[in-house]
């Protein structure tokens, strides 16, 4: 039996979104729906989040303007589909600085978080930088250092440098450094709690964008093939890559790429009268489905 | 939206001595943060300090020579307001009598106020620039005007 219960929760969606940047390579091959979400994880006396996903008051319409970001819905109303407030929440592991991920910090008053101390670092240094540096600021958005700022005033910021074995139980973080961000990290769920443990899930960040990154498009020859979008090394993609798929025995699947459309398709999942997915990949002792 | 011309101007030559501030800001809040989540008894890293001190003293001088129109006073009282708190977050970083963590983030928060306020009275002063976000990859395709011609 699972230690958590684990679902992925569509919070917004971008609807016409490159091939190019989730994949490498193919540039000529059109484009695919781009789900904004987040992971939840129940189970072990916690309320976990995987990222935060951002705040719409503060920056939705010029995104949804601009580049096409549709559908956003708060976290009360995304949470509630597993019976959830956002003050339920008592963790929250924050994968990468970039505004998607990140940008809800305030929206959780009374969780703890963590992100890797070299995302920080690095992050701040880039902001040092030129404007003719910005695309190594990427999409992080400054306002959050200062929510993240208040944060670790309350004692709720927790920086982790490097690899960090059960930082809750049976969850471990991984350093994934400069690969789609600086300091990148993914994060591995032992849900039997065994330290071989034969039911990992590996949530990658944005260090995968789509199945398709772990078999390449052709079926027949599969190929590690990198994102499109990084400030880090094509060759740490990969083994970055390579590495999760080995927490996870090969199993494919289990590797989460939190922006692929079509986890919907891979796990059991309901459509939400928003026009959101609550997708469930897991089920601890004594949970109800939030699918069925 | 359509400004006269030397509000247009002002809008113009406002927006350096903004990414300035924004910069500044940044630096300073990174400072603080790096300082409570580091290990006790680690060297205080201040070079977060020296980067918004450049940042804020290039600003003070750009705002010397942009006056502000009629109607732009609201937003340059904004930008002297916030330049002054992170202004006064560099002086207390420095003060030798001891690190006043309080005052020192009740100025940024100041600085915060006025520069989303910025943004608020006119746009272009977005406090975040997601041109090279995931989602913006696309941008071009949506805004084709936007395109830059190579030199």
């Amino acid at each position: 039996m699972a230690d958590y219960s684990i679902w992925v929760l569509d919070y917004a969606a971008v609807n016409k979104f490159p091939q190019a940047v989730m994949l490498y390579g193919p540039w000529h091959h059109g484009i695919r729906n781009l789900p904004y979400a987040y992971a939840l994880l129940k189970g072990k006396s916690e309320v976990i989040l995987i990222d935060t996903g951002y705040d719409h008051k503060e920056y939705g319409k010029y995104l949804a303007d601009l580049y096409g970001v549709t559908n956003w819905h708060g976290p009360e109303e995304v949470l509630a589909e597993c019976g959830v407030t956002p003050a339920d929440v008592t963790r929250v592991l924050i994968t990468h600085a970039h505004f998607d991920h990140m940008g809800g910090l305030d929206l959780f008053p009374n969780a703890t978080f963590y992100i890797q101390k070299r995302e920080l670092d690095k992050w701040v240094w880039a902001l040092t930088l030129g404007p003719e540096y910005r695309f190594l600021v990427g999409a992080a958005d400054p306002a959050d250092i200062m929510k993240a700022t208040r944060l670790a005033r309350e004692g709720r910021m927790i920086v982790v440098d490097g690899d960090a074995e059960d930082i809750l139980p049976g969850i471990d973080l991984h350093l994934a450094a400069d690969t789609h961000t600086y300091g990148s990290m993914y994060v591995t769920i032992r849900n039997d709690g065994a330290r071989n443990s034969q039911d990992v899930w590996v949530f990658a960040g944005d260090n995968i964008y789509t199945y398709d990154n772990l078999t390449g498009l052709d079926k027949n020859d599969p190929q590690l093939v990198p994102i499109g979008l990084a400030v880090g090394s094509q060759s740490n993609l990969i083994f970055c890559s390579a590495d999760m798929l080995k927490a996870t025995g090969g199993e494919v699947k289990r590797v989460i790429p939190i922006h692929e459309d079509r986890l919907k398709d891979t796990f059991p999942s309901r459509r939400t009268k928003a026009d959101l997915h609550v997708v469930e990949l897991a089920l601890a002792k004594g949970e109800a489905s939030r699918v069925g | 939206m359509s400004f006269s011309p030397p509000l247009a101007r002002y809008v113009a030559d406002a927006k350096a001595p903004h990414r300035e501030l924004q910069r500044a800001l940044t630096q300073l809040s990174a400072f603080l943060l790096k300082r409570l989540t580091g290990r006790t008894g680690g060297t205080i890293d201040y070079g977060p300090v020296e980067a918004a001190r450049t940042a804020l003293s290039e600003c003070g001088r750009m705002l010397q020579h942009i006056g502000a129109p009629a109607g732009a006073a609201h937003h340059r009282r904004h930008l002297d307001i916030a330049h002054a708190a992170l202004c006064r977050a560099v002086s207390i970083v420095l003060a030798r009598r001891g690190f006043d963590e309080d005052a020192f983030f009740g100025a940024l928060e100041r600085a915060e106020r006025d520069l989303k306020a910025l943004w608020r009275i006119v746009p272009g002063f977005e406090p975040v620039d997601f041109s090279q976000a995931c989602c913006a990859q696309h941008g071009l395709l949506v805004r084709p005007e936007a395109a830059a011609s190579p030199a």
